[in-house]
């Protein structure tokens, strides 16, 4: 069941029953002519702490994939499958050729490390000289076997040492170490690289499946968001104000939002603490509290999504 | 005519009804029961007996409620205060819970605002809680943008 899916649909990726984007252009085609901004939560493999600024990959919230879905943008993918179906299409020499081309990223980067900390390693040998601190060969060795008379240690001190042999002598320092480096591959290799998952040289880890999967969000949330999408709205999930949407008149990085948004069904009760609380909120963050839902067909102005937007009063 | 609306809800209004008149000083206070107590503000003509969903407050606020174009225009201006418009008011008690059904009902009675196509409907919901306190909330009927933004 080879990709049906056309070159111009979006891939979403249902992992776990999140929909996951993982394609930058999709992002950047998502919120352009669809404002949809999604909440990327992607953190670096190497700060994983670093939490401000997440990328790669992108969630949307159901109502986004739905609604992407039923215009033909986007096909859902069924993630578990795709990583199945493509590690068994995967040859020996798939393997290796993927295997080599980690090693040599690998490669690239410990040499540019090593280069890095060489060239950090002589700045400070020029500080040191600039500041009168720099050791003569005689007065050092004084110093060492004052403290301790260590063969290892003097060995390795012994390569960048006199002044002028540090140029030539740490040169080939480097050279030995990396010798050592290359012979000890645990050790040199220990650097993540990060792998796109996507395809690795000429190798594509991925063999597309479209998922029967249809996104279903609960009916009155999708047709709220449906509505205030169609008028241009951009919407954010609420956790933050305690509501279901944030809707921004444009884009979140132009506006502030205007609505708290909180659906229900046609016939859900809601307590009136609700408004209270939500009208409070919005008005203290200059947002207005807004409710909203669609009446069943048939009744109510043909099934038309009704909502009403409500702020605290200014006085009691 | 005789409103035959329950008993606790037209408690419930005159509770609101003083605290609008005596906490809030609201003026031309008057009682809504039936659709020919709000249409007869219009024109009168199309009377009826119906009752409304709920029964209803209509005043005027001391200041005008919700005009952000107003509030632009002060800044700058030092035109005289108009006169502020008569407002809907919706008493509920904080323990109630309507369903998007009954606001729309609420709404539909309403006669349209037609000063210009944009304006939407607009009502004051008077939150009643326990110990007498109200607290007032203004509800659009429809899209209409928060005052501060």
């Amino acid at each position: 069941m080879a990709a049906s899916t056309s070159e111009s649909q979006l891939c979403i990726s249902h992992v776990a029953g999140r929909y996951l984007i993982f394609d930058v252009n999709a992002v950047a085609k998502l919120r352009s002519p669809w404002h949809m901004c999604g909440t990327l939560f992607g953190t670096l493999p190497q700060a994983q702490q670093q939490n401000v600024f997440h990328g790669l990959p992108m969630e949307l919230m159901p109502e986004e994939a739905a609604l992407l879905v039923e215009n033909g943008v986007a096909v859902i993918e069924d993630d578990t499958r795709a990583h199945a179906d493509a590690v068994q299409a995967l040859s020996e020499a798939d393997k290796a050729a993927i295997l080599a081309a980690r090693t040599q990223e690998q490669d690239k980067l410990a040499q540019a490390n090593l280069e890095e900390s060489k060239k950090r390693k002589q700045i400070a040998i020029e500080n040191a000289k600039a500041s009168g601190k720099w050791k003569t060969r005689a007065a050092r060795q004084a110093s060492a076997e004052a403290s301790k008379p260590d063969a290892e240690a003097e060995s390795l001190f012994a390569a960048a040492d006199d002044d002028n042999a540090g140029e030539s002598a740490g040169g080939d320092g480097a050279t030995s170490s990396t010798n050592n480096a290359v012979s000890d591959d645990s050790a040199h290799r220990q650097y993540i690289v990060p792998l796109a998952t996507a395809s690795i040289g000429a190798c594509s880890l991925r063999v597309p499946q479209v998922s029967s999967h249809v996104p279903d969000p609960p009916a009155s949330r999708y047709s709220v968001y449906k509505h205030l999408h169609s008028l241009g709205y951009y919407m954010s999930p609420g956790l933050r104000f305690g509501c279901e949407f944030v809707a921004y008149p444009g884009d979140p990085l132009r506006f502030h939002s205007h609505f708290l948004v909180k659906t229900a069904e046609w016939d859900e009760e809601v307590g009136i603490m609700d408004l209270v609380g939500g009208g409070r909120l919005g008005t203290g963050v200059k947002k207005a509290w807004m409710m909203g839902g669609r009446p069943d067909e048939g009744e109510d102005g043909n099934g038309d999504v009704r909502v009403f937007s409500v702020e605290w009063g200014g006085f009691g | 005519m005789a409103p035959d609306h329950e008993p606790h809800l037209l408690n419930l209004r005159s509770v609101v009804r003083s605290n609008l008149q005596y906490q809030h000083y609201w003026t031309d206070l008057t009682l809504l029961d039936t659709l020919a107590d709000i249409h007869s503000n219009d024109d009168g003509d199309n009377a009826q007996l119906e009752n409304l969903p709920w029964p209803m407050i209509y005043g005027r606020p001391p200041d005008q409620l919700y005009d952000p174009e107003h509030a632009a225009s002060n800044a700058s201006g030092t035109n005289p205060k108009p006169t502020p418009e008569l407002e809907y008011v919706l008493p509920v008690h904080l323990d109630e819970k309507f369903t998007l059904r009954k606001w729309a009902a609420v709404f539909d009675a309403l006669p349209k605002p037609c000063e210009d196509a944009d304006s939407k409907k607009r009502i004051v919901v008077a939150v009643v809680s326990g110990d007498s306190t109200v607290v007032y909330y203004i509800m659009h009927d429809g899209i209409v943008k928060p005052r501060q933004n």
